[in-house]
């Protein structure tokens, strides 16, 4: 089985506009329950794409679909131009899989482990040794790598988790929900080994329900519910789509009439909440208008003392896309 | 990635000493208790019916019946003193006393009413029925020789004292009645195979035995290793395996050869003693070997076929034993195949392991039967050809049901 080198790699991400993941179209019916429908997404190289939506929402079933474990019941999804159902091995070989659940075996070592799935992908030998040793040191399991897994704590056994789904060093990595149930220092961590996945020129599928890791982590997103996408783009392209307005929140000296008067003199900006310390004000685009609204406070001789800026987020979005919270 | 697949199971089981021990040390618990039952049987005696013969006189009809006596099995009798015997029955060493009355010879050559007093042990409960009824039968037999020999009789009325001697005269009409009135019905002849002249019983019922024993630990470790999938279904690798390149046949492959690999060690350990204790063919014990453990090996791809389809790892186990355990009981492992009654036996003998140690018994005796082994082979690859498929397109289902 020949490995995808770091080389190669790179020069894929560099050369290659053709997406590594295509989906177009994709379902999953179980009987009259649709668990996806008509879900379309482009994953290119090295880009860490989001998939956002509460549980149950079709994350991890699109995922299945994705490493060839449910077979679809329409559509097409192709990795690297092959059909994952008919050219499903080809297809996988390019795959690296990192569960929501931990896929360990529980009496053996770490390093058995990952040599374990190491093996899986066609590695053998001194690179097999090499690897195993690189991702081992790189998920800072290296200290403890030749104990039994049932001796590691949970954040350690989410690290050498990820280290088995990326020893092979895939071009397409489907990370579904990594951080569930993790420590915030592993979560760190975790996140941090995604990132660097995606320098090398590993393109990430990531599914989550945590806003902040999306927003920190994704360049691109898709917020999926009830099996089908409603949204998809940039965060900043959902945020304009969203049509929301970001909050500022100004603390200082605010003189009843005039502060009232001033405000309504300025285009585009609400007044939401006004007291003699405080003026909460909701506008588009507020990082840019900013510097403006300062000088204008400053020129009416009102003091600003602290200002506060409230952009719509994931989770707001969310809400307003699918009228649900999203951890529910 | 098989050999991986293999070398991972193997360290997997090697970790747990405990568990390959028990699939060894139950069934020769099992084997020890089996030839102990076997070997107190051959030892131990029947009830025997111990009757004390009191006789002041020492007469003829009390040699009669101590000569009677001594032609049966399990019948004693012993002369003794009146005291002597009151005490052992007493002490509950006797079934039995029975006391000839002085004169008792005379009595019978004269036909003269005679008194015999038989005093039956309290304590012992269906003996005492045995010496009424051998009495009853001696006292008719002595009515019809009476009668049937009267001339010969008659001539030794005249005598003072009959020995045993004087009664050679009784033999040649006894002879002659024997001859036309009570001609034998049949004729057995009892040939012992030549094996069984040669061996001692112990040997022979060890080597009856291990083949049975070694199918039951076998059947054992398939069972245990059969639950292997499950292990990896509930700890996440059956599916992050089913996202891999290779095909769910690889795993399947090599678990079934790291199970031939535990097998085959353990049928070694229990064949390797049965060869030590019967000293039977060697060539014959490799081949029972090979069978066993492809036996094995098919009961392994049987079992997780069947586990595959419970809904939980407990019912697994549960319909893994429903169907191990009536297949040792008629396939030889708790009883050798040759003790069990008529239809049993013939079912046992058609089981996939009953029939493997029934050519394993026979190849270790040193009696290979190529047709029947091909025969048996096909069997186990019968079986394990569909289950294997069934098998695999069940893990998939399972291993995306996340």
């Amino acid at each position: 089985m020949i490995q995808p080198s770091d080389a190669s790699i790179a020069q894929h991400a560099a050369t290659d506009d053709a997406p590594v993941l295509r989906v177009r179209g994709l379902r999953k019916a179980y009987g009259e329950l649709i668990a996806l429908d008509a879900v379309d997404l482009d994953i290119r190289a090295g880009e860490i794409f989001g998939l956002l939506g509460p549980n149950g929402a079709g994350k991890s079933t699109a995922i299945s679909c994705i490493c060839g474990l449910l077979k679809p019941s329409g559509g097409s999804i192709r990795v690297r131009g092959h059909d994952v159902v008919a050219r499903s091995v080809e297809a996988r070989r390019s795959l690296g899989v990192v569960p929501q659940e931990l896929a360990l075996f529980d009496d053996l070592s770490g390093r058995r482990n990952v040599a374990y799935w190491a093996s899986a992908y066609g590695l053998r030998g001194s690179q097999r040794r090499e690897r195993v040793d690189a991702i081992l040191e790189a998920v800072a399991l290296i200290d403890r790598a030749d104990d039994k897994v049932e001796t590691y704590s949970g954040g350690m056994k989410r690290r050498l988790n990820f280290a088995c789904g990326v020893v092979h060093r895939p071009q397409l990595l489907l990370l579904d929900e990594p951080t569930a149930a993790v420590d915030p220092q592993s979560r760190r961590k975790l996140l941090d080994l995604v990132k660097a996945q995606a320098e090398r020129g590993t393109s990430v599928l990531y599914t989550t329900h945590y806003m902040e890791e999306a927003q920190a982590l994704c360049d691109r997103l898709a917020i999926i519910d009830h099996g089908r996408i409603i949204a998809d783009g940039t965060l900043d392209e959902l945020r304009q789509r969203s049509d929301e307005r970001d909050v500022l929140t100004l603390r200082g000296t605010f003189p009843d009439a005039s502060a009232q008067s001033l405000v309504a003199a300025l285009s585009g900006v609400e007044l939401i909440r006004r007291d003699e310390e405080a003026l909460v004000l909701a506008l588009r685009g507020a990082p840019a208008r900013l510097p403006e609204l300062l000088q204008r406070f400053a020129d009416a001789e009102m003091t600003v003392r602290e200002v506060t800026l409230a952009q719509p987020n994931l989770e707001s979005l969310f809400l307003r896309l699918t009228g649900r919270a999203l951890r529910t | 990635m098989i050999g991986e697949i293999v070398r991972t199971s193997l360290r997997q089981r090697l970790a747990q000493p405990i568990t390959l021990a028990t699939w060894v040390v139950i069934p020769a618990m099992i084997g020890v208790l089996m030839a102990a039952i076997g070997f107190a049987g051959g030892r131990a005696s029947s009830p025997t019916v111990t009757v004390l013969l009191v006789d002041p006189d020492g007469s003829v009809t009390g040699r009669l019946l101590d000569l009677a006596a001594g032609r049966q099995d399990n019948l004693l009798l012993a002369s003794t003193t009146a005291d002597a015997a009151r005490q052992q029955l007493d002490d509950g060493r006797a079934t039995a006393i029975l006391y000839l009355p002085p004169g008792v010879d005379r009595a019978l050559l004269d036909a003269a009413p005679v008194t015999l007093d038989l005093v039956l042990n309290p304590s012992q409960r269906i003996l005492p029925d045995i010496v009424t009824a051998l009495t009853d039968i001696a006292l008719d037999a002595a009515w019809y020789a009476r009668r049937l020999l009267a001339e010969p009789i008659e001539g030794l009325r005249d005598r003072e004292t009959v020995t045993l001697i004087d009664l050679a005269v009784l033999l040649p009409p006894i002879q002659r009645l024997t001859d036309t009135h009570l001609p034998p019905p049949l004729t057995l002849e009892v040939a012992e195979a030549a094996v069984d002249a040669r061996q001692p019983a112990r040997v022979r019922y060890g080597a009856t035995i291990v083949p049975g024993l070694v199918a039951m630990m076998l059947l054992f470790a398939a069972g245990g290793l059969a639950d292997d999938l499950w292990i990896e279904r509930d700890a996440g690798t059956l599916r992050r395996f089913l996202a891999s390149p290779h095909a769910i046949g690889t795993l399947i492959a090599g678990k079934l050869i790291a199970a031939g690999v535990i097998m085959a060690a353990m049928a070694a350990i229990g064949l390797g003693l049965g060869w030590a204790i019967a000293r039977q063919s060697l060539a014959g014990t490799l081949l029972a070997l090979m069978l066993m453990t492809l036996m094995g090996v098919t009961f392994c791809a049987l079992y997780m076929t069947i586990q595959m389809f419970a809904a939980s790892r407990r019912t697994a186990s549960l319909l893994t034993n429903l169907v191990m355990f009536p297949l040792l009981m008629v396939g030889g492992s708790f009883f050798p195949l040759d003790q069990l009654p008529g239809l049993i036996g013939t079912v046992g003998r058609w089981t996939p392991n009953g029939r493997t140690v029934a050519l394993a018994e026979s190849a270790m005796r040193g009696h290979v039967e190529p047709t029947a082994i091909a025969a048996a082979l096909a069997l186990l690859v019968l079986l394990s050809v569909p289950a294997v498929a069934l098998l695999a397109r069940r893990l998939q289902q399972r291993g995306a049901e996340g």
